[in-house]
């Protein structure tokens, strides 16, 4: 029996409140006082009771629980008699709880505050380490905008964040998503929304599961204006370095998709067409290939398995085709020469057409030399395009294509004309081919399309033509081309010397600097200081007349095409009158020239000329004298007075034209008369001579020369260097020629070049044949230019399939709405940049494949009409060989509980062309800081206005480039200020301290490890003095702007197109206030690790025509009164 | 099915409804390409801040706010809706970060010792009242004073009563350091009566020596050992219903301070749509 302690009758027990704070220091006692001790823990009372008056007695009144009432009563004076001493009062156990729970709280808050406002707050509140890839991620800076701003920043930008993807900005710095990098797939929200609508269409409508159903009533879409994501709404950071940032659950799939299913097991669309969407690139029928070539035995040893032609590659992921080689040469290489064509087994490049001489002669229409037993019917393809870049005659050229060429008698004067034109235009071509080189041919294709080539095709149109090819082409064709082409530029060069009207700039700098180049080079041909024939007099004929001592001046004996016969009357009039007149300077025309209608030199001569074997000789550029010997030729007239034989010899005969008079002719004229083989002699009309020795280099095969002489120009100045016609060289060094046993045609089976009929045909190599490729990439880029007649044109040559090649029948073309047409030379190659939706990796699959292979997936499609998809340009269309796949092969596996059938598994929500960046080693890095010399290299070339401006320096303003030049012990200047621009620079950028001052941008964060460790200050790379400088901020001034918008779109660019450049440097955004100039945004780069590499990135951009210039953190007086 | 059980049916019934609405609107919300850790971490901040509630209003006991023992209950029953809340901000991983791994540990604390209080108030009280005498805690100081003071009184008186000091030196060697402080805390807690049974074994060896005065006095004394037993008993339960509080109390603040930097650290950092 326990023994009862506790009484509840208030007369016997206390009162005791459990939320008293403080208990009665005599309650462990047993003998706690009535009062108890106040709320601030003292003690009330010292008594046992407080006495009552009673009737005028004090009576005691201490309660029955501490023993009643006492037996000595109170005092007289009324106090207790019972004192006691003030007890000390014990917190009670709840106040006591109370302060544990106040100075925990407390000292959390101190803690948190602390943490918060010191400098170690990054790694107190770091959540966590980050994945492997962002290992090098320095600081919590790098990828969080706010964080360099202290917890000011950071409250700022929880409640009223600038940019809300500001941090995504951050991630797509370095993970390129192009354009379109925080919108849903990367792509254009309009692109996407037309491609949602697309789907929505095309897609039955389904009611949404369960739980998107229930998404959408309960919380919709986030709203956001541009309808951007953040790369954190799927990618998850800060969960160790083992994490898999891209494991992406489904459900963030199933928010927006138009057609929502729970899973792939459960509801997901069937795969349609796939993977047969897209055409494919390359011409290739399985079905036929299968059931007629290789069934039928064509094929001595046909594909045995897909392997056979098909392979995975490195990867793995896809299946490629193997090369040329391994899989369609056996069958198809000689298909590419041409070998057992019907007909020509090359294509014709160049060639010369058939004209109607008669009409064109009797229309009075001059052409000059043309051989009249051409056989092209037209120009070829090729020709017209680049005839097409000579500027205005792309009228004439369909004009001339218009024309029965063999019959031109029902041609009108003007369509004849046009025929003269063009016929011109070609020998100039062909002028300008042999004298300058493939420049011309380029320049007059570019010409042609109105845009730049660049490349390899450019280096692959024409390079391959050999000089001998087309020069022995010349000879045998044109043999006075030179004096022809010269002879007419002049004519024109004087006549046409401003710009007409209408004439663009580029036809008018076209046809200035081709008529300046022929000039130059028939004046280094002929002797003629180049600086004289460089620029053309553009004298007026009359003027020609009045001053007789320019014999050959602009209306020259040369300039034969203007000569009409009134001038030559007048002429002789002045001549005879004494004056200098041109006509001393001309020849007599030929017997019957007068009774040509029009007396044009070209037309006038009737008699045969004279042989000249050495007039193309007179051409060569290699025979002509250095440009600077005969250049004191006009001012000594007298060995052509003294030795007449010898004044046409050679270059400087009747070419050295200054040097001519008219009693010089006179002697001629007598000499001649004598039966000397004067110069005259020589320029008398005689074309009908010998044609000109083969050239040494001919190409082989060559045809035999035909030149037509009829029609060949008098040309009383042609050059005729000896007096009589060489015998032909049948025998040389007693050699026969050799006869060719085969036609050119045949010798050229294994490829090349061959002329034949006034032709220069070119028969493909090989597969690949640059020549090739090059020519029916042209024919597609013409597309869209005003030479897009004359690509088609093209284009049907190389389609047609009497023709060598075969290109077409196997690389198909396509429309693209960027780049136009476009030649698919490749199959199928899988990129390392560029990240389809949908993704499927082959060899993970061989395992299950089993002996169906990979007919498991891909079954053959009798009946497919799959080459009618190449009846068309869009790759879209297409018909494929095989059945579409059904989903059933897959779900056997992908189910939750076995290979899984998560969405990314097989999408990729990323979709575009990523860049890979690219590592960004210059060279000078690489030398080491003992080479080069780079910092001493003197400052680069001066920036634009617009950078001078924005740095506030005349552009000769002198620069402070070379810190290497600087005084070593200078001290070290504080950095430039930039200022941030909100939300446009996602790389690493200027910040401020935590006193608001400005500080400069941080470097990368692989570089900031390295800075750290690194002393304060570095030798100065290249100095002289071999002091170490202070250490400076390095900068590159990249370009100024006006608006920060518009310095944004110029860092997108700069970072797109330099990226090899500037990658590991921090491109940001600088305003700089210019006072009454107002602000400028300029574009700085930084994070170099000295000043040698910002120099040598600032030449290299430089050189990429990059405006740059080098600024060091010393700021210039200038700027700093700026800021 | 007594009202009682029936209750504790209900209320485990709205609480698993409740949490798996709590789940289901989390699942929702995530996928409406948010971050569901805004919204789960933002409940489970509003349900520690309503739990914090329920001190405030023990203190605050005037108002008419529903009684406490229905604020127990809902303490009781939202407290483990927030350990769901929280493992579901988690995402049922533990944390890396310093910072995050002391809130982590501190919100851990918190909801143990929470559930420790729970089991401590569901197996406490029935055994206050199967012990003895259910005396209120703060008087219990002055019970064991006033036993102490009536043991010292025999123990004086039976020199003169016995003729000897067996007594005498019985009470300042035993009982005497057993009666003046609270003894054998543990031994109350988990249930053990050893140590009273050991005290009794010393009185029965004693009395084997005793007259039938001494044994008078040794029985009385006895006595007041056995109540003091039940002072001990009564202190060391009572004090573990309190002493819990003493850790459950500080982390939950704890916990809300570093909450709330926890809160605005995630939206100045977290990137993604809240």
């Amino acid at each position: 029996m326990i023994r009862r302690l506790q009484s509840f009758d208030f007369r016997k027990s206390a009162y005791v409140r459990v939320s008293d704070q403080w208990v009665c220091g005599y309650a462990g006692e047993g003998r706690p006082c009535r009062l108890g001790p106040n709320g601030r823990g003292r003690c009330q009372s010292q008594s046992e009771c407080d006495p009552r008056l009673e009737d005028g007695d004090w009576v005691c009144t201490r309660p029955e629980a501490q023993g009643g009432a006492c037996t000595q009563g109170p005092r007289r004076d009324g106090s207790c008699c019972q004192v006691r001493p003030p007890c000390v009062p014990q917190p009670s156990l709840r106040r006591r709880r109370g302060k544990v729970t106040f100075w925990a709280t407390a000292l959390t808050l101190a803690v948190m505050a602390l943490s918060l406002g010191s400098q170690q707050r990054g790694t107190v509140f770091d959540p966590g380490p980050v994945i492997q890839g962002h290992g090098e991620v320095g600081d919590c800076g790098q990828c969080h905008v706010a964080f360099e701003g202290g917890p000011g920043a950071w409250l700022r930008a929880a409640f009223r964040p600038d940019d809300p993807h500001a941090d995504s900005k951050k991630c797509v710095a370095c993970h390129d998503r192009g354009e379109h990098a925080t919108h849903p797939h990367n792509q254009a929200p309009q692109s996407l929304q037309r491609h949602t609508e697309e789907i929505k269409r095309n897609t039955p409508e389904s009611s949404p599961a369960l739980m998107v159903a229930l998404r959408d009533q309960v919380f919709g879409l986030p709203e956001q204006a541009d309808d951007a994501l953040a790369c954190a709404t799927c990618h998850k950071e800060h969960r160790g370095s083992q994490f898999d940032a891209t494991d992406v659950p489904d459900n963030r799939c199933q928010t927006c998709h138009a057609v929502k299913f729970d899973s792939f097991s459960d509801g997901h669309p069937p795969f349609d067409r796939y993977p047969y969407l897209r055409r494919t690139r390359l011409v290739f029928d399985h079905e036929s290939h299968f059931n007629r070539n290789f069934a039928e035995s064509k094929v001595k040893n046909p594909p045995e398995t897909c392997a056979s032609c098909h392979t995975p590659d490195p990867s793995g992921r896809y299946i490629v085709v193997k090369s040329f080689d391994d899989t369609c040469a056996a069958c198809h290489d000689k298909d590419i020469r041409g070998e057992g064509l019907a007909g020509t087994k090359g294509i014709p490049v160049f060639a010369l057409p058939v004209l109607d001489l008669d009409t064109l002669k009797e229309k009075g229409v001059d052409i000059g030399e043309w051989p009249e037993d051409a056989v092209a019917e037209e120009l070829p393809p090729f020709m017209r395009l680049i005839l097409a870049g000579t500027p205005g005659l792309a009228a004439d050229l369909a004009t001339v294509q218009r024309l029965e060429l063999p019959d031109l008698e029902s041609a009108s004067k003007a369509e004849l004309e046009a025929v003269g034109r063009v016929v011109w235009a070609t020998k100039e071509l062909f002028h300008d081919i042999v004298v300058t080189g493939a420049e011309t041919v380029h320049a007059r294709i570019e010409q042609s399309l109105d845009r730049a080539l660049g490349g390899k095709i450019i280096t692959q149109l024409i390079a391959q033509v050999p000089l001998d090819v087309v020069r022995g082409a010349q000879q045998d064709w044109f043999p006075r081309l030179g004096a022809e082409i010269e002879a007419r530029r002049q004519k024109r060069a004087a006549l046409e010397p401003r710009r007409k009207a209408g004439e663009t700039q580029a036809a008018f700098s076209f046809r200035k600097i081709h008529t300046r180049q022929a000039l130059t080079v028939f004046a280094a041909a002929t002797g003629e200081a180049s600086s004289r024939w460089a620029e053309p007099t553009p004298a007026p004929r009359i003027q020609l007349a009045q001053s007789g001592d320019d014999l050959l001046t602009d209306d020259s004996l040369i300039d034969k095409d203007a000569l009409r016969l009134e001038d030559l009357e007048q002429l002789r009039q002045e001549d005879a009158a004494g004056d200098n007149g041109a006509l001393g300077k001309v020849a007599p025309p030929a017997e019957g020239a007068a009774a040509q209608p029009a007396p044009e030199p070209a037309a006038a001569p009737a008699a045969e000329p004279a042989p000249e074997p050495a007039a193309a000789q007179a051409e060569e550029p290699a025979a002509a004298p250095q440009p600077e010997a005969p250049a004191a030729a006009p001012a000594a007239p007298a060995p052509v007075a003294q030795g007449g034989d010898e004044l046409l010899q050679g270059n400087e005969g009747l070419i050295d034209k200054d040097a001519l008079r008219l009693e010089d002719l006179n002697q001629l004229l007598q000499e001649d008369a004598a039966g000397n083989n004067s110069a005259l002699g020589r320029v008398a009309p005689n074309d009908n001579g010998p044609a000109p020795a083969q050239a040494p280099s001919q190409a082989p095969g060559q045809a035999p020369a035909k030149t037509a002489t009829p029609q060949k120009p008098a040309a009383p100045a042609q050059p005729k260097a000896a007096p009589e016609p060489e015998p032909e060289p049948e025998v040389a060094d007693g050699f026969e020629p050799l006869e060719l046993e085969v036609d050119p045609e045949n010798w050229a089976r294994f490829g090349g070049w061959f002329r034949q009929d006034y032709m220069l045909f070119y028969r493909p190599v090989t597969h690949q044949d640059p020549f090739m490729h090059a020519w029916i990439d042209l024919a597609a880029r013409a597309q869209g230019t005003r030479a897009e007649p004359h690509g088609k044109a093209l284009m049907a040559v190389f389609n047609d399939k009497k023709m060598p090649g075969k290109c077409s029948r196997c690389h198909s073309q396509e429309q693209r709405n960027v780049k136009g047409l476009a030649v698919n030379w490749k199959p199928f190659t899988p990129s390392q940049t560029k990240q389809p939706f949908t993704v499927f990796n082959h060899s993970f699959h061989f395992s299950l494949v089993g002996t169906e292979g990979c007919a498991t997936c891909h079954k053959l499609q009798a009946g497919a009409k799959y080459e009618d998809s190449f009846k068309q340009l869009d790759p879209q269309v297409f018909q494929s060989n095989f059945a579409p796949m059904k989903m059933d092969v897959c779900k056997d596996c992908h189910v939750e509980e076995s290979a899984g059938e998560a969405c990314v598994q097989c999408h990729r929500f990323h979709v575009g062309e990523f860049p890979i960046i690219p590592v960004r080693t210059l060279v000078v890095d690489m030398a080491g800081p003992g080479a080069g010399g780079g910092a001493a290299a003197p400052a680069t070339a001066p920036a634009s206005d617009a950078l001078a401006a924005g740095n506030g320096l005349a552009p000769s303003a002198p620069q402070p480039q070379n810190l290497a030049k600087a005084p070593a012990n200078a001290a070290p200047a504080p950095a430039p200020a930039p200022v941030q621009v909100p939300s446009t620079a996602p790389a690493a950028q200027p910040s401020r301290s935590a006193t608001g001052e400005v500080l400069p941008p941080q470097p990368p964060p692989w570089k900031r490890k390295q800075a750290a460790s690194a002393p304060a200050t570095s030798p100065a790379l290249g100095s002289t003095t071999g002091q170490p400088l202070a250490k400076q901020t390095i900068y590159l001034l990249l370009s100024s702007h006006r608006t920060p918008e518009e310095a944004e779109g110029a860092r997108r660019r700069l970072v797109d197109s330099f990226s090899d450049l500037l990658f590991n440097r921090d491109i940001f955004i600088d305003r700089l206030d210019q006072g009454d100039r107002g602000a400028f945004f300029r574009l700085l780069a930084t994070a170099f690790p000295d000043e040698r590499t910002a120099e040598a990135t600032c030449r290299a951009l430089q050189s990429r025509q990059q405006d740059c210039r080098v600024l060091s953190s010393t700021p210039r007086a200038d700027d700093t009164a700026a800021r | 099915m007594s009202s009682f059980a029936q209750r504790r049916v209900t209320s485990i019934g709205v609480a698993f409804a409740a949490g798996g609405l709590l789940v289901l609107v989390n699942t929702l919300y995530g996928m409406s390409l948010r971050d569901a850790a805004f919204l789960n971490g933002w409940l489970l901040f509003g349900g520690m801040v309503f739990l914090t509630l329920f001190n405030a209003r023990k203190k605050l006991p005037f108002l008419p706010l529903m009684s406490s023992a229905l604020w127990l209950q809902i303490h009781v029953y939202l407290g483990f809706i927030c350990v769901a809340l929280f493992l579901l901000h988690t995402s049922f991983r533990l944390p890396n970060g310093l910072f995050e791994t002391l809130l982590w540990i501190a919100t851990v604390m918190l909801f143990v010792t929470g559930i420790l209080g729970l089991i401590l108030s569901r197996r406490l009280p029935p055994r206050l009242r199967a012990g003895g005498e259910r005396i209120i805690f703060e008087r219990i100081p002055g019970f064991r004073a006033q036993l102490a003071n009536e043991a010292e009184a025999l123990s004086f008186n039976s020199l003169d009563d016995t003729g000897n000091t067996a007594v005498a030196n019985f009470y300042w060697t035993i009982l005497a350091p057993y009666l003046r402080k609270p003894r054998n805390f543990l031994g109350h807690l988990f249930g053990s009566r050893k140590h009273f049974r050991r005290l009794e074994n010393q009185f029965r060896e004693l009395k084997r020596y005793e007259d039938a005065k001494g044994r008078e006095v040794l029985t009385r004394l006895a006595e007041i050992s056995t109540a003091k037993d039940n002072l001990d008993h009564q202190y060391a339960l009572q004090l573990t219903l309190k002493l819990w509080l003493f850790f459950h109390l500080p982390v939950a603040y704890s916990v809300l301070v570093m909450s709330l930097v926890h809160t605005f650290l995630a939206y100045a950092f977290g990137s993604a749509a809240p």
